[in-house]
């Protein structure tokens, strides 16, 4: 009877990690990722129009005393 | 007891051994070389795409302070009255844009929807008071 109850227990015990499921990843990744990605494509756009930009402020005070 | 014989190494005969160079050395010279040249393309051109932007800067900035043209939520410019005003030059500037939206969403691996999207974001936040600025719902403001 004792033998029995602890080969059942240790049959539980040895199955039941096989239940646990992790779901921390599938939600946390994909906003860890649109984060990277806004960031990248923000740096990317500052690359090309940042002198423009910066240009921008310059040739409208230019052609505001102009017109 | 007998002895055994001593193991020997047999180099078995490799067809591409000897003088002949490996075509995967010999190409991955000439791949290479195109990869830089099409950098050295790509690089040519967004610095065409930015003279010309640029060039337009002044009489766009002009119509923009007039509240004749916007820039919507797409990151592209747009008409705030009924108007043909420049409307190659603004055709053209939106244009280059796409094109500069269509790179950066082939660097960073999405759409270049989104990239005008994130773009109309900062031309709002770097827009000078006055401006017409179409916000993500659609709605058009002046800025204050």
């Amino acid at each position: 009877m004792k033998r029995s109850l602890f080969l059942l227990l240790f049959t539980l015990t040895l199955a039941a990690p096989g239940c646990i499921r992790v779901k921390h990843e599938m939600t946390i990744q994909p906003m860890h990722i649109t984060v990277e990605i806004r960031i990248k494509i923000d740096k990317e756009l500052e690359d090309f129009f940042g002198d423009l930009d910066a240009a921008a402020p310059d040739t409208q005070s230019d052609s505001g005393g102009a017109s | 007891m007998l002895p055994l014989p001593t193991p020997r190494v047999i180099r078995a005969a490799h067809p591409e051994s000897g003088t002949q160079e490996d075509p995967m050395k010999r190409y991955s010279w000439l791949i290479l070389f195109m990869i830089a040249l099409s950098a050295l393309f790509a690089f040519a051109d967004d610095e065409a795409i930015k003279d010309r932007m640029l060039q337009r800067l002044p009489v766009l900035n002009d119509l923009k302070d007039s509240g004749i043209l916007g820039e919507n939520n797409k990151g592209l410019l747009e008409y705030r009255v009924q108007s043909s005003e420049k409307a190659e030059m603004v055709k053209a500037e939106n244009e280059d844009r796409l094109k500069v939206y269509a790179s950066i969403a082939q660097k960073t691996g999405v759409t270049a929807e989104v990239v005008g999207q994130r773009r109309a974001i900062q031309i709002a936040e770097k827009a000078p008071s006055g401006h017409w600025l179409q916000k993500p719902d659609g709605t058009w403001y002046k800025k204050p």
